[in-house]
Formats: C-alpha cells, structure tokens, sequence
C-alpha cells in the first residue's frame, strides 16, 4: 500500500534518510525506531508529503506522496502546531472543513474522555493536554496511513492506555498506522512489525512475534543490542 | 484555496474588529462635530481618522507577513501545509488573501474619506477650489490626467507590487528559516534579506526602464509585467525551498 | 496484565486464558470477546490478538462458528488436561526446587509439604481466633 523506494534526502552533506525502501502493509502497526537524527522525522515528512526527497519516492497506492496523498494522511509532528487564537472547537471545525474522513463523534467522545471543554483557548492549554489534543485530532480521521511521530512525549502515565486504546481501535484492514517513539515500553505490546533506521539507513524489519520467538528478546533488548 | 484564505480572514478578523470600531467611534465623532459645528474638535478627528488609516494600512499590510512568520517560527505551519493542497496553492491562498484584506481596507476608507470629504464640501464650498487645485499639481508631477484609464492603471499597478512585496517578504522569511534555522532574530535578518531583495528588484527594473520608451503606458506596462514575473518567481522559489529543504 | 517481553505475547495470552479456564472463570462452551475486543482488554496488538485464537483453535482449546464468534471447547478432557498440564508443571518447579536445596527423596519430600501444610493450617486457625478476641 505505502512503498518507500529508494529514498534519500540530504542535509548540508549528512544523510537523514540514505536509499530507504519498504513496504507499508494495511492491517498492521509499525515501530519506526532509532535514536534522535536517524531519520525518522524526515522519512514521515516525506511519507506525508510534506517534503520531497533528494532521489527516490514514497507512494500510497502507486501516487506520489504529496497534494492527492495529504487527504488520505496523517501525520502528527512532535511539535505544537494549533493556531493560538483558536479555542478547541474552532480546531475541530477546521479539520471538519479540510478533511472530508474527519470523524466528529470520535472527536468528542475522545474530548470527553480527557475532560476536555470545547471554550477552551488553545493558548491556554498546558503542554500535556496539547499532546492529548492532538491525538484527539489525529486519531479522528479515517485516513489510510497514520504517521505518528513521538504520539507519547508529554502524555501522562494513566493518559497513556487511553492513548493506546485510541490507537488500537483505530487500526483496520485498510490502514496502517507507523508510530515512531522513544518509548519502546508502550510500544512492545501493540506494534506488530519494527523497522530499525540507523544514519538513515533501515538496518532491520521484522515481526516482533517472530523476533521473540526465534531470539527470546524484547523489542527494548534488541534495540540495545542494535544500537550499542 | 478558498477554504484557506477562509481561515486566514479568520485568524485575522480581531485585528479588523479593532480597526473598523475605532473608525466607526471616530467617524461619529467626525459627523458630530460637523453637524454642531465644532471646528476645533473636527480637526482632531480628521486628524484621527487620517493617523487610522495610516496605521491600519501598515499593519494590513504586514499583517499576513506576520502570520506567515508565525507558521514558520511556531510550527502552526503544519497545521496549514497538511491540508490536501499543494505549497503552491497554499502560498497563492496566503498572497492573495493578503490582497483581499488591503483593498477591503483601501476601500472602506476609501469610502469613508469620499463621503467625509463630500460632507465637508457640501458645508464648506471654499473646499472646492481647492480639490481642483489638487487635480493641477498631480497632472503637473505625473504629467497625467485624472482619468478613469490612469486611475485603473495605477490600481493595477499598486496592486502588482503589492503582491511582489509580500511574495518577497515571504521568500526572505522562507529562506531565514530554511538557512539559517539556528540564528536568532529570525524576522530582523528577514527583514535585510528582504530590503536587499528589493534593492536587486529596483535595480533590475531600472534596467528594463532604460530599455522602454519613455510615456507612461509603454512603462507602466514593462514594470506591471516585470513585477508580476518576479513575484511569481519568488512564489515559485518559496514553494520549492518548503518542499526540498523542509523549513518546518 | 502485565507481559514479559522476551517472549511471545500471544502465547502469554493463551497462558493467560487457560489459566482461568481451570480456574472456572471461564467454563466449557463461554463465548470469547471478538478479536477486536481481545486486543483492547488485553491492550495488545489486534493482529497479536488474532494469533491468540488462531493457535487456540489449533491447540483445540477454542473452536469459532461463522458469524457467532469463538467458543471455549465443551470438552472436558482438554480441561483435565489443562489442569494435569498445570499440576505438572507446578509438580516440577517444587521438585526441582527441593532438589536445589539437597532433597531428593520422595518420602522426605512428602512428610516436609505435610508439616508445611499443618503449620501454615495452624497459623490460619491462630490468625482467626486472634480476629474473633
């Protein structure tokens, strides 16, 4: 569904994603792993087509990621990106006005599970319920690919099965949702496949079922064992 | 595209709330004080309404370059660039909603000040002489007539480079947050940038000037077009630096 | 619940389940929660969750019937042989703890889990006379 080919982006010399090719499958929850600057953030920009590669391409369906692909896209920065002067309904009308697969039942109810109220300025918010905001908003859209970069930094302890959950219910046979994150613990249970990236380079993909099996280490373990 | 610049109205309806009440708080003042005759306080509130009109023309007009800094520096960017269109479709959006808001300005008060200035006509006739003498200096600098052609073709040309202004402006902004992502005073280095891009442009276009006949139909049209190219040149530059060198 | 990474999570699940069929919690013939459902309670991985009963019915611990869902087995054998299952692998761990510790006659064993069992009785009775004063 969601083929990397080749793909490769340069900055001044350093390569952040050096002849990355795989394939994204629907039905299934990947782990984008590696430390800071291997090029997770740029291959998910990329993906979204929010940026073009140097060589190479990522294509959803065959089409090039970029203006047709952002309505079948998700992808939620690490960074805060809502318009200060909205409050949080405006937020939701917005995406409403965009995207034709926002789904505003699952908005509210999701705003409701993190006590959320729609008044609320977005300027006002603290950096944890920004984090859960933009989950909110994220997971809303029936897209066909997730990328979520780093969706637990800032996401309380107890907010984290809810955030989990949210993923989980989201995940169907015709999409597939890429999580890249820092912290492996939350996401040993619910990725099904890892895909390694080292200075840009993928280094390894596999099942995480299999890896278990066949190695009997944890996702953290060989994390550590790759990167050490 | 239009959903977009529907946004950018939105995010800059606050500043157009506080703009148009203070003008309708002193255009009242104005029509009080013309009615009652009080000349002295009259004279403040031209004076009013003429600083207003400067001060939202400025800021109209830098409001969008302020917005677009905003996306750069506080990532709203990604809210704007993620939706289902492309850079360019977006850029285009932002310049031309720019346009929108300084003739909607332009012409509330310039629709105001026409209906100031025939009330003061209408209770003080010496004013008249006074409009024609006007119309004499502008024809003696211009070398032109007041008539609807020149007008027209002035409009357009204002608006010509208003669109070069802010597609320069958002170039030289693009260019500080790809280049230079970790220099501080992003929009006082913006701003260099973009005096010296106007500076290459004005050079530029002075060389073409020398190459063009001398009346000023045959100029204005080698300026209108030159203008129009360099912004759409600058237009094109943003987008595909936004795209390569990803300065989100 | 809580899982041990280093092993298969779809195998711990199934642990997990046979655990309470012996317990009775989930007695022969009870519907099992959809996929869908398994993977939320279980926070887990729906395809992980699929696992789980694909291998189940393979064990012949579960069968599904189209439309219905997925049931735990009526047969009572593979219950009993859950719990032999269960009880052999308790069996072991003791008997191989004791031998650690030097013991590896059957009747020592024996008559030591029989003095355990009265003194740890005892100590129950105790803790119960001392709630009624």
């Amino acid at each position: 569904m969601l083929e990397s080919n080749h793909v490769t982006k340069k900055y001044r010399r350093k390569a952040a994603n050096d002849d990355l090719t795989f394939s994204i499958e629907p039905g299934h929850i990947y782990g984008l792993l590696g430390p800071n600057g291997s090029g997770k953030s740029t291959w998910m920009k990329i993906a979204s087509g929010l940026i073009v590669p140097d060589r190479g391409e990522v294509t959803l369906d065959g089409v090039r990621a970029g203006r047709q692909t952002k309505a079948h896209t998700v992808y939620m920065a690490t960074e805060d990106y809502f318009f200060n002067y909205m409050k949080i309904r405006d937020v939701r009308r917005y995406y409403e006005d965009f995207f034709d697969d926002f789904e505003t039942p699952m908005f509210l109810k999701q705003l409701e599970e993190m006590e959320f109220d729609e008044d609320t300025k977005v300027a006002s918010l603290s950096s944890g319920m920004m984090a859960k905001l933009k989950i909110a908003v994220t997971m809303s859209r029936r897209a066909r690919v997730y990328l979520l970069d780093e969706p637990f930094n800032g996401i309380d302890l107890l907010a984290r099965d809810t955030v989990v959950k949210t993923i989980l219910e989201r995940m169907s046979d015709d999409s597939a949702i890429i999580i890249s994150s820092h912290l492996i613990e939350e996401l040993e249970k619910i990725v099904d496949t890892c895909i390694f990236l080292k200075d840009g380079r993928l280094i390894l993909m596999g099942e995480i079922e299999e890896i278990r099996q066949q190695q009997g280490c944890s996702l953290i373990e060989l994390y550590k064992k790759l990167y050490a | 595209m239009l959903t977009i610049m529907k946004y950018e109205i939105i995010r800059q309806k606050f500043s157009k709330w506080i703009m148009f009440g203070l003008l309708a708080v002193l255009e009242a003042v104005f029509l009080i004080t013309l009615a009652l005759e009080k000349s002295d306080a009259m004279g403040y509130a031209i004076l009013g309404l003429a600083t207003l009109a400067m001060f939202s023309f400025l800021y109209v007009s830098l409001e969008s370059i302020i917005n677009y800094n905003q996306d750069l520096s506080r990532k709203s960017g990604y809210m704007v660039f993620m939706t289902p269109y492309s850079v360019f479709e977006i850029l285009g959006a932002k310049i031309l909603n720019s346009i929108v808001m300084i003739v909607m300005t332009a012409v509330v008060f310039g629709v105001t000040a026409f209906l100031d200035i025939t009330l003061l006509l209408i209770k003080n006739h010496s004013l008249e002489s006074l409009m024609i003498y006007i119309n004499d200096i502008i024809k003696q600098f211009t070398d032109l007539d007041v008539t609807p052609a020149s007008i027209i073709s002035v409009l357009v040309l204002a608006v010509i480079f208003w669109i070069s202004t802010v597609a320069i402006a958002f170039l030289a902004l693009t260019l500080t947050y790809t280049f230079l992502q970790t220099a501080p005073a992003k929009v006082f280095i913006s701003f260099l940038i973009f005096i010296g891009l106007n500076v290459l442009h004005s050079m530029a276009n002075n060389e073409i000037m020398k190459v063009l006949p001398k009346d000023y139909f045959s100029r204005a049209i080698g300026t209108g077009i030159f203008t129009a190219a360099i912004a759409a040149l600058c237009v094109w530059l943003n987008g595909w630096m936004l795209t390569r060198k990803m300065a989100l | 619940m809580e899982f041990d990474n280093h092993k298969p999570i779809y195998m711990q699940v199934i642990e997990d389940i046979t655990r309470k069929m012996v317990t009775g919690e989930l007695p022969p013939g009870e519907k099992l929660p959809s996929v869908r459902d398994l993977a939320l309670a279980y926070a887990i991985n729906p395809n992980t969750a699929s696992r789980v009963y694909r291998e189940m019915e393979q064990m012949e611990l579960s069968f599904t019937r189209r439309g219905l869902g997925t049931f735990i087995t009526e047969d009572r054998e593979v219950y009993d042989e859950i719990r032999a299952k269960m009880v052999r692998e308790c069996l072991s761990t003791f008997v191989r703890g004791m031998h650690t510790l030097g013991y590896t006659d059957t009747d020592e064993m024996a008559a030591l889990l029989r003095d355990y069992k009265e003194k740890t009785e005892a100590g129950a009775d105790s803790d119960t006379s001392k709630e009624e004063e």
